[in-house]
């Protein structure tokens, strides 16, 4: 009896140091969010529970252009009509003011033209790294399906456009982002897939890597993405030292784990609006073992199929 | 015995990869199917190790004995 229980140990340890790095992956990505933890309870922030930093809001999201947006022809026929930006003097500032709890998590296809979209309180953007090969195009449309089925569309909420955190998928036309707005989440996300936006996409990436630190720069880089930023102040978008928003899609593989991310962000952002996160978008233990083994499972079983 | 032991060894894997899964929750079949497997054959690895330790001295003695 003895003997089986020690062999028991050995089994669960053997297991634990099998897992081990996926639990540090977990842990190394997370541990700015411990800080901020710490940070908040000794005194910063509002209500938040966890990985939050004080200072800003959601604000518009880059400084310079976007003066319109096209809102999508219920006809779809690829027309769209121009929405004037808020008339207010002060942008940013009427945006972070009316973030501030009563924001509205929506979602844009968006193309260069219609960036940024500074009418919004406040955006994000879904950044890959590149655009999808044959190969991992099925991964990107996963991913489109998951954001279209978590995020209403902005034309499907009740709440002015500056009252609207908007995650914006990027495309390479206006037409493009017009025709996949004003189409059913599938089919959208077939065209915004591919036209993906890669240039706003770099372009975000680039500036986020200025803002992070040496190992948040190494995880863009060495991780497949995409990636989820935000800014605070979103004028600060570029800046050294600038707070980010993010989250890591890299181990999403269905369009099931892609939507439960964007759940999770759409209820993140919506809840802490008058908060800012300076880390990553938290992750559980359990999404991270069930992200790998969706990621590789087809791979090595197949792979201990052929011997 | 020695193959009972095994068996055993294998059950108790595949319940603790049941266990993982009904935690992870992955979406695929694969996924399921690799986290099951990564658990059988670590609580059969886990089982020939302690095999493999234990039974070393004994044949160690033996081996003396005979000398």
């Amino acid at each position: 009896m003895r003997q089986f229980f020690i062999t028991a140990a050995i089994g669960v340890l053997t297991s634990v140091a099998f897992l081990s790095p996926c639990l540090a992956q977990s842990q190394d990505t997370y541990s700015r969010d411990d800080d901020e933890d710490e940070e908040e309870e000794s005194g910063g922030g509002g209500g938040g529970s966890s990985g939050y930093s004080t200072g800003g809001g959601w604000s518009t999201y880059g400084d310079t252009g976007g003066d319109y947006i096209f809102v999508p022809d219920s006809s779809g026929n690829g027309r769209g009509v121009v929405i004037s930006p808020p008339q207010t003097a002060d942008r940013d500032v009427a945006s972070a003011q009316s973030g501030a709890g009563e924001g509205r998590a929506t979602r844009i296809f968006a193309g260069p033209g219609m960036f940024p979209p500074e009418h919004f309180a406040a955006y994000a953007i879904v950044a890959f790294k590149s655009r999808p090969l044959p190969s991992d195009r099925d991964r990107f449309v996963s991913i489109c399906q998951g954001y279209v089925a978590a995020i209403l569309a902005y034309t499907e909420v009740e709440v002015p456009l500056d009252q609207q955190l908007v995650t914006v998928w990027p495309v390479s036309h206006d037409y493009v982002a017009v025709a996949a707005m004003s189409e059913s989440g599938l089919t959208g996300c077939d065209k915004a897939v591919d036209e993906y936006g890669l240039a706003t996409s770099l372009a975000a990436l680039e500036d986020a890597r200025a803002a992070l630190d040496a190992d948040d720069i190494e995880t863009l880089q060495d991780r497949r993405g995409p990636f989820v930023l935000a800014w605070s102040p979103t004028h600060q978008k570029g800046a050294q030292d600038a707070l980010i928003l993010r989250m890591d899609l890299s181990g999403v593989e269905t369009a099931i784990q892609a939507r439960e991310k964007f759940e999770a962000w759409r209820d993140e952002i919506e809840a802490k609006q008058d908060l800012w996160i300076d880390g990553w978008k938290e992750d559980t233990l359990s999404d991270t073992i069930g992200n790998w083994a969706d990621r590789w499972g087809n791979e090595i079983l197949s792979f201990l199929g052929k011997d | 015995m020695e193959w009972l032991s095994y068996g055993a060894w294998g059950a108790f894997g595949l319940l603790v990869g049941i266990g993982l899964v009904t935690y992870a929750s992955p979406d695929t079949r694969a996924g399921v199917g690799l986290l099951l497997v990564i658990c059988l054959a670590l609580s059969l690895i886990a089982r020939g190790v302690w095999g493999w330790a234990t039974a070393r001295p004994e044949k160690e003695q033996a081996d003396k004995d005979e000398g």
